[in-house]
């Protein structure tokens, strides 16, 4: 085993520690391996609460200053992921009183539904998913709040209808994720958004009663993001799977939501993952059926185009013409990628026919 | 109490006025992490959150529910058989810190 490898099983063993039998570290002086490394890669995936515990459980061996300095990353990280949920939920008061249809995902709706206590789950931003008819409108709201919008969009409300979704950069380097779908490319363009927001559930976030999407469709959406996020996927989006699986779900009803979403290839790739990277088993059924499923040849497809691997956005966006219903759907969204606004056309492409081109060779399957 | 068992980081609380004879509770929109050797608070209005240890933990948990300065000292004067003047000075210092942070409310009309 090479000096990374073992660095990767310790990052591994801290990521599954309390829901697998495997703790390879155990016995292993952390000394040996650099924990300076194994904090990085806790605080990069925002696991500092799992390292605390594995070290509190002996599953971690460490010294008394590195359990101090385990601990003290890990009160800086709780303090951001505190300002992240006041955040949140000032953030769902003012969509609530603008009357925009919302809910929160991710991370600080994880932390207090799917694990065992919050402390043991941090995040980076707040994100939240809107109805499209009040995508602008939220923008809007957040912009005139003293927030950023990043990255433009090819013609005024393309974001709304066809991506994930926006970032806000407030003044404090916080973020706002405004999302009008739970994944980009073709897999978030199948989503029935409006679904997910007429059938809401809740938590408390202080004293702001924060709406968020009910335990199927956060399952589902743990998938997608697990799937389709990062590649080597990200160990935290992986331990939210896992979470949520053992925690009992009805898995007809999930599976059942992610046919309609054309997303089973999803959530078979995610519950794998789950499997060969953290070495958790996934409860039946849902194991079982990850193990046999064979998902339908448009969504292997889509799923090789909307890989982080596959080349990027222009690829998926691409690829959003696969799962897309409708001709007139297909149609109206090819327009809009083709043929941008002039601005947007000179941030990137700078011509129309170089821009077309570059489209030909995403279609005919070349990188450059 | 030891001095560095109960300071609140961060916390730099001095306008509050509470009183042996205050009562004062966790506030309502207070925002709170647990972990087996601190807690952090975020009040609703503060600028930075608290992080609490040692003895401010258990300063934090003994008002919960609405509760006297002054019980809270003493009960906790006797677990830690320690003398109560000294443990109130202490949990005064907390509980004005916390009180400027927005983590805990004191209650109208609780002074007695």
């Amino acid at each position: 085993m090479t000096t990374t490898e073992h660095d990767r099983s310790f990052a591994l063993a801290v990521a599954a520690h309390g829901i697998t039998a495997r703790d390879d570290a155990r016995v292993q002086p952390l000394e040996s391996v650099g924990f300076d490394d194994l904090l990085t890669v806790a605080l990069r995936e925002r696991m500092t609460g799992l390292l605390c515990r594995a070290i509190d459980d002996g599953a971690i061996a460490a010294s008394e200053e590195q359990r101090e300095r385990a601990r003290r990353a890990h009160e800086d990280a709780l303090i951001r992921d505190l300002r992240l949920e006041r955040l949140l939920a000032r953030t769902s008061e003012m969509l609530a009183h603008e009357g925009i249809a919302h809910c929160a995902l991710k991370g600080p709706v994880l932390a207090r539904t799917a694990y065992d206590a919050p402390e043991l789950r941090s995040f980076a931003d707040v994100d939240v998913l809107v109805e499209r008819d009040g995508f602008d409108h939220a923008i809007r709201v957040l912009v005139e709040g003293g927030g950023t919008r990043r990255f433009g969009e090819p013609r005024s409300g393309f974001a709304a209808r066809y991506t994930k979704g926006v970032c806000v950069e407030l003044t404090d380097g916080c973020q706002v994720d405004v999302h009008v779908s739970l994944a980009a490319g073709p897999f978030g363009l199948a989503i029935p958004v409006d679904e997910l927001l007429a059938s809401p559930d809740a938590v408390e976030v202080g004293a702001t009663r924060v709406p968020t999407l009910r335990v199927e469709h956060r399952f589902l959406h743990a998938c997608y993001h697990a799937a389709l996020g990062d590649d080597p996927p990200r160990l935290v989006p992986l331990r939210d799977v896992a979470e949520m699986a053992r925690r009992g779900l009805d898995a007809d009803a999930v599976l059942a939501i992610a046919a309609r979403w054309r997303g089973l290839a999803v959530v078979q790739r995610a519950l794998l993952l789950v499997g060969a990277t953290l070495g958790v088993r996934i409860p039946e059924p849902l194991g079982g059926w990850s193990r046999s499923h064979r998902p339908p040849r448009v969504e292997r497809v889509a799923l090789r185009s909307s890989l982080p691997s596959s080349g990027g956005y222009g690829r998926q966006a691409a690829a959003g013409l696969l799962l897309l219903r409708g001709a007139r759907a297909r149609l109206r969204y090819a327009s809009a990628l083709l043929l941008p606004d002039r601005a947007y056309l000179d941030a990137r492409d700078g011509s129309y026919l170089r821009r077309w081109r570059r489209a030909a060779r995403l279609a005919l399957g070349r990188r450059r | 109490m030891a001095a560095s068992d109960d300071g609140a980081r961060d916390g730099d609380g001095s306008g509050a006025t509470v009183r042996p004879g205050s009562t004062a509770v966790h506030a309502p929109g207070v925002l709170v992490r647990v972990t087996p050797w601190a807690v952090v608070t975020l009040g609703e209005t503060a600028d930075e959150a608290s992080v609490l240890h040692g003895t401010a933990v258990d300063v934090w948990n003994a008002f919960a529910r609405p509760a006297r300065v002054v019980d809270v000292a003493t009960d906790l004067a006797a677990g830690y058989r320690s003398d109560t003047e000294e443990v109130l000075a202490g949990v005064l210092d907390v509980v004005r810190r916390l009180v400027d942070a927005g983590a805990l409310r004191l209650v109208p009309g609780g002074e007695r």
